[in-house]
């Protein structure tokens, strides 16, 4: 470990696309899936992670050096947080809750559920079915009832679907 | 969960063909149904329960979401919500902006969260309400926060809340002098107190071993200042405190034990009264500041009170602050030398006169 050497330990991700990542042992800890891969000494070699795509990895551990450098200041790190996701797309961010969940990030998991569900709060049915690839399996009927059932739910509720 | 396994993986074709982000949506509809309640748990409830409208599939999802965060909606819909809801464990219960309806309800909604092991609670109302009391015995609460009108119990009324780390009370009712202090002594690890009141109430002790940051806000009530009869005073007494934000309008005492952690003060004291006793009043706030002699970063804002500058540089020796960093003045200039030659490590410095 680090800790006894004096010099930082630099971990090997392989991404499922087969791009490799140097990351830094103490910034990669931030995943408890990676951290039980050092724990039980799987991390000699390459560690591949095969739910995770280049492209979301490069941003994962863009995430990972930067949280692990704000000192313990909570409010510091959500700025970091807000502002790293500040100019994602809803399917870089889909992404990324996939990759937060396969990695158990607790707190980007958190950030990226938020961010979501900041954008999903301001769009109508037919767009987030859309998004989310949700087939509309109910019968007419069924939907209608549903509807009905929790009709409070949709008064007064204004939709932007072009953001 | 008891969510049916073969929802969980389930999958479906798009319908609309369309050909962008292919991946990123069949991805999305494969998320299984945990990472869909936790990013449920994150909608107002309002706009979680209306994703049962999405498919069979997110029918009863909503259900399983561990936060309820209601803005003021219909009694009838709270009432109805909580019983459709599923998880044994709440992680947040959250009111606010509540304008009107029965007290009782109120109470009983609170009531079934501390059975459901609610971790935080945010409730901001704006009319006044008894809260329950079992609130203050909840042996889960991690975090709670009451804005406007909930009323902390009297000493007398068990007050136990053995995992609270965060407490927040903006503008709450204490119902007796000693309120604050019984509740704070019910929380043997808080970590963060968070309060703002009007000035004019009694005197005011905080007194907590565990507490590591502190902001407290006594506004003034804007009807003047010379005519308070009270004699408001200040004290704090928290040995482990790291982090002080006070913004202070209204004390005519501040004491403070020592604060030997603090390493970062933000203090702004904007008195517009004046002191029954000037000499002691000054007194006091040059002994506080001497209180923060081991912080790195410090701010002073002392820029609506010229005659506290005058009077506390003529009795202030200031003591050696060799930790200080990062001092930032809003004050008058004749402070600056005697920061400089009692700060030797002193690296950034940001001054803005008082005009």
């Amino acid at each position: 470990m680090a800790a006894e050497t004096g010099t930082p330990t630099t971990l090997t991700l392989k991404s499922n696309d087969d791009e490799l990542f140097s990351v830094a042992e103490s910034a990669a800890i931030l995943s408890v899936t990676i951290r039980n891969m050092v724990e039980d000494g799987c991390a000699g070699g390459v560690i591949p992670l095969d739910n995770v795509d280049g492209k979301t990895l490069a941003s994962v551990i863009t995430y990972m050096n930067g949280i692990s450098a704000i000192p313990a200041d909570e409010e510091k790190k959500k700025s970091y947080r807000d502002k790293f996701l500040s100019d994602k797309d809803f399917e870089t961010l889909a992404d990324m809750v996939l990759a937060a969940n396969y990695l158990n990030m607790s707190c980007l998991m958190d950030a990226v559920s938020a961010k979501i569900a900041q954008v999903m709060e301001k769009k109508s049915v037919g767009w987030v079915r859309r998004k989310f690839g949700i087939e509309n399996d109910y019968t007419p009927e069924e939907e209608a009832a549903v509807k009905e059932e929790h009709k409070w739910t949709f008064e007064g509720v204004e939709t932007d679907d072009d953001n | 969960m008891e969510i049916a396994e073969e929802h969980s993986r389930r999958r479906h074709k798009r319908s609309n063909g369309e050909q962008n982000n292919a991946v990123s949506v069949d991805r999305l509809s494969d998320l299984p149904d945990s990472v869909i309640c936790h990013i449920l748990s994150f909608l107002p409830t309002k706009f979680s329960v209306r994703t049962s409208i999405l498919g069979q599939r997110w029918r009863f999802l909503w259900t399983y979401a561990p936060n309820l965060l209601f803005h003021n909606e219909n009694p009838g819909t709270v009432d109805r919500v909580l019983s459709l809801h599923k998880l044994q464990d709440i992680n947040t219960f959250r009111l606010t902006e509540w304008n009107d309806c029965n007290l009782y309800e109120i109470g009983a909604w609170i009531t079934v969260a501390v059975q459901r092991n609610v971790r935080n609670v945010h409730i901001d109302l704006n009319f006044h309400v008894d809260l329950p009391r079992c609130l203050f015995t909840c042996k889960t609460l991690v975090d709670l926060s009451i804005e406007f009108y909930g009323a902390v119990p009297d000493v007398g009324i068990a007050v136990y809340l053995p995992r609270l780390k965060k407490l927040r009370l903006i503008h709450v009712d204490y119902e007796g002098d000693e309120s604050l202090p019984h509740l704070i002594s019910g929380c043997p690890v808080l970590e963060e107190l968070l309060i703002h009141l009007f000035a004019g109430y009694y005197p005011f002790k905080i007194s907590s071993p565990t507490v590591k940051r502190l902001t407290i806000n006594f506004h003034s009530d804007g009807e003047g200042s010379d005519n308070h009869e009270y004699y408001d005073r200040l004290e704090i007494d928290t040995p482990g405190l790291v982090y002080l934000r006070l913004i202070d309008c209204a004390n005519q005492h501040i004491k403070s034990w020592a604060l030997d952690s603090l390493t970062e003060a933000d203090i702004h004291i904007c008195n517009d009264f004046k002191p029954r006793d000037d000499f002691r009043y000054y007194r006091s706030v040059v002994d506080f500041f001497d209180r923060l002699h081991n912080v790195k970063c410090l701010k002073l804002n002392l820029s609506c009170c010229t005659e506290i500058i005058d009077s506390v540089f003529t009795t202030w020796e200031i003591n050696s602050f060799q930790s200080l960093t990062n001092l930032e003045l809003i004050t008058d200039c004749c402070f600056l030398s005697e920061f400089l030659e009692n700060a030797d490590n002193l690296e950034i410095l940001i001054l803005s006169k008082v005009c």
